[in-house]
């Protein structure tokens, strides 16, 4: 089935990597960003092999239906989300959310156009009040892959990983915490599982029995888990405070391995001693690998704001720094987010870990 | 030893304010008088023997802990002047539209309607901005605010309602050129001309407004006056109450009315603006501001009782956080004060980086980057403050894009009076940019250092509060209360 994809961001350039191999048949043939996102598409490459732009309507007229991407954390897009999917519909085309809708708008849409797809993807893993009680180890290889501070986008480097995995010869199950990606057959987990609706004491069972359901569905040898939070939080004052809902998916899950998604604006060695030490003690994990995206702080907004806000300025004036932090740190994996070698390292590495 | 430092006393203590460490110590009177010798004689090294045993303790412990370097800048250069090119062109938070030069009130303090050709403000005039800059402007914003995922639109007058159906179209193609970004709307207005029409389109699109209220209508009407000399409260107040309805539960967060205190009138009397049942119900917030005469050609002349009663009413609510007075309200004006005092980034002692050799004073933002104020003409401005008929504010247009060497120049304001900003103790802690340091003429030496007199006192202020918090904990021993 020929889709477009909207709101493509660079986020999603994996997806586009393995656009012929999703899952229901589908392919993406165009990508469709908003005109204000475009001067952050940094994979021009990809978007070269297929039809992109941020003409909404002649990017979609010649496909079957539109894939609206996971954008749940941007509330503010939401009405030009349903919008575009009304008048996709209307152009007798089908739909697929990876985003959180509404219940009553996917109702009406599909209302209102029976003779239309109207699908949703979005935290569709089911659990049951048998599954959310008890809590039994889990027996495959457990790898997470979680960035510093919230909104480093480590969604390439889970692709690449559990790549790097199957090739090796290995049962793989990935979990994304972007729901665009259950398109390459990814899992996402159940929807408000972290919010306020899920009782805080069961929050860790619950997400221990979506992972048990999940490794006796798959029989995977290795999972791949995406932490759909940042380890810390950012603040201008107590800069280590952790991620509550990073706490709760280690006291489900033991992992084996773990791979930090890190930026250039922390780059001396001395300060991934300081976070192996935080890691270790508060979310029992090992810091295995850290893998680099080209992004600084804007610290002044940061600080204003008291939420981390990335910027790439003063990239070029940190490579030295980062070239010598990849010197320095010896016993562990410190690579670009989108190098395929160094998600070969990182299997190898797990792999040589566990056996 | 010639440390970089300002000494000042409160009734009770001595207090040294380390502008390297940009933190207030408590030290007693020898150490006080011996630090001041040492602003006077640098090498003053002798006199350490007559100090007393604690004070050279104190003395040890302050040196090792890094207090008292005599460290200064050796060169003006603002941190932003490296990436400047890179903030302006990717990292735009707000652009402000002036989408009209017209106003249908004469305001008496204000610098567009009493212009002469002395004066350093342009003339209100019926230049309108046409949608072609508009639209122009808009499409740079798109790209010049890439890496802000907030953003926001403002429109400024002139009265901005004189030309609402530029703000409409604006805000249409906003909407849709910029889907991908959050859009905060602003507005600021003398809240005459809005009809349900607008009401409702500015409740549909959220915008935040600010609408000029400054006192009762015995207050205001002398001041906001159409230009048949007749007020303009009624209309004013009666707007604010149908926008407030209309936003409803947003009322709050979205409304607030900006009073100008004329200290030509009568304090008491303005506040009497506040016990309409609609204020008391705190509908809309309230941000006071006294008029400044800084671009008028007739400096306004204070009564005799304005400051009396204006410092009376600060007095009594400082009493009431002390918990001396209890049952007394306390009216927004004094509020303010209250809540900065209350302000923990005012006084808490933190963790400062030290001053580098070359830094900056505090004062300007980087120039358009918070804010960019594009005129009627399309001409780029670092804000809608700045004299619009100086060149050296004119920082590009919407047809050239910026012209970088004049933001750097704005950006680097302190470079006018670089010697006398290298030694000021108020370094950290300036407001001079290129508003403030600016005559009729552009950008004017003599008048910065008039406004540096203004920002050391300010600031000689600012250090007297910080004394008053830690002797309310250790002095007075009193809780606050709000």
């Amino acid at each position: 089935m020929k889709c477009a994809v909207y709101p493509y961001s660079d986020v999603l350039y994996p997806l586009l990597e393995h656009r012929h191999e999703l899952t229901d048949g589908i392919s993406i043939e165009a990508a469709v960003y908003p005109r204000a996102w475009r001067k952050l598409l940094l994979h021009e490459k990809v978007l070269e092999q297929i039809t992109s732009g941020f003409d909404f309507e002649a990017l979609t007229a010649d496909v079957e239906c539109v894939i609206f991407a996971d954008v749940t954390d941007r509330e503010y897009m939401y009405a030009d989300i349903l919008a575009k999917a009304e008048y996709t519909l209307s152009a007798g085309k089908n739909v697929i959310f990876c985003t959180k809708m509404q219940e009553h708008d996917i109702t009406e849409l599909r209302s209102k156009y029976p003779d239309r797809s109207v699908t949703v993807k979005y935290g569709t893993a089911g659990r049951t009040a048998e599954q959310i009680y008890g809590h039994e180890d889990i027996r495959c290889a457990a790898v997470g892959i979680a960035p510093l501070y919230r909104g480093l986008d480590e969604a390439a480097s889970v692709v690449g990983i559990h790549e790097a995995f199957r090739r090796k010869g290995l049962r793989t199950a990935a979990v994304s915490s972007n729901a665009t990606f259950s398109l390459l057959g990814f899992y996402h987990f159940p929807i408000d599982i972290f919010s306020g609706q899920t009782d805080p004491e069961q929050q860790a069972g619950a997400l221990n029995a979506f992972f048990r359901v999940l490794e006796r569905s798959t029989h995977c040898d290795v999972m791949i888990v995406q932490f759909p939070d940042g380890m810390m939080k950012f603040m201008d004052e107590a800069n280590d405070a952790y991620g509550v809902k990073a706490f709760m998916l280690t006291r489900a899950v033991a992992f084996d391995y773990f791979v930090l998604s890190s930026f250039l604006e922390i780059i001396r060695p001395e300060a991934y001693e300081r976070i192996r030490s935080i890691v270790g003690k508060r979310f029992n994990l090992s810091l295995d690998a850290c893998l680099f995206q080209p992004l600084t702080a804007d610290r002044e907004y940061s600080r204003e704001y008291q939420r981390i806000l990335y910027t790439r300025n003063r990239v070029p004036d940190c490579l030295e720094d980062y070239e010598a932090l990849k010197l320095a740190m010896k016993d562990m994996i410190v690579a670009d987010y989108d190098d395929a070698a160094a998600y070969e390292r990182i299997a190898d590495a797990c792999i040589k870990k566990l056996t | 030893m010639n440390p970089y430092i300002h000494l000042f006393r409160s009734p009770n203590r001595c207090y040294v304010y380390d502008v390297n460490k940009d933190s207030v110590l408590t030290v007693s009177d020898s150490l006080y008088a011996y630090l001041e010798a040492c602003k006077d004689v640098p090498d003053n090294t002798d006199s350490i023997e007559e100090l007393g045993h604690e004070d050279r303790e104190a003395l040890r412990s302050m040196l090792e802990a890094g207090y008292l370097s005599d460290h200064r800048v050796e060169r003006i250069e603002h941190f932003h002047s490296s990436d400047l090119d890179f903030q302006l062109h990717n990292r735009i938070n707000e652009m402000v539209l002036q989408v009209t030069q017209a106003c249908n009130l004469v305001c008496s303090y204000c610098p567009f309607a009493n212009k002469t050709d002395d004066a350093y403000q342009r003339n209100h005039s019926s230049k309108r901005m046409t949608w072609e800059t508009a639209k122009k402007s808009i499409d740079l914003f798109v790209d010049y605010s890439a890496e802000m995922e907030e953003v926001g639109i403002g429109f400024y007058g002139g009265e901005p309602f004189l030309n609402f159906g530029l703000i409409r179209q604006v805000v249409t193609y906003a909407d849709q050129v910029m889907v991908g970004k959050k859009i905060t709307y602003s507005l600021t207005t003398n809240g005459t001309m809005l009809t349900d029409e607008i009401i409702a389109f500015l409740a549909e699109h959220n915008f935040k407004m600010m609408v000029s209220i400054d006192g009762p209508a015995s207050i205001h009407d002398i001041n906001r006056r159409k230009a048949d000399g007749s007020g303009s409260y009624h209309q004013a107040v009666s707007s604010l109450k149908k926008l407030s309805a209309a936003f409803g539960e947003r009322s709050y967060e979205r409304l607030m009315i900006n009073t100008v205190v004329n200290p030509e009138t009568d304090f008491d009397e303005v506040l009497h603006l506040f016990d309409d049942p609609f204020f008391l119900a705190k509908k809309v917030r309230i941000a006071v501001t006294l008029a400044s005469d800084d671009k008028l050609e007739k400096p306004l002349e204070s009564r005799d009782d304005f400051f009396e009663k204006f410092n009376y009413n600060r007095f009594v609510s400082m009493m009431k956080l002390l918990g001396v007075l209890k049952d007394i309200e306390i009216d927004p004006i004094s509020e303010q004060f209250i809540l900065l005092l209350l302000d923990k980034t005012t006084w808490d002692d933190k963790e400062t980086p030290l001053l580098g050799s070359v830094s900056a004073p505090a004062g300007p933002c980087i120039p358009g980057q918070r804010k960019l104020f594009v005129n009627a003409d399309g001409i780029f401005y670092p804000c809608e403050r700045v004299n619009e008929l100086s060149e050296d504010v004119q920082m590009g247009n919407v047809t050239d894009g910026f012209d970088l060497k004049k933001a750097d120049r704005i950006l680097n304001i302190a470079q006018l009076t670089e010697n006398e900003c290298k030694k000021c103790y108020a370094f950290r802690h300036c407001s001079i940019c290129a508003v403030t340091a600016s005559d009729g003429n552009g950008f004017s030496v003599a008048q910065k250092l008039r406004r540096c007199i203004k920002v050391k006192s300010k600031f000689n202020n600012t250090l007297r509060l910080i004394a008053l918090k830690k002797e309310i904990d250790t002095v007075y021993k009193r809780n606050l209360i709000l």
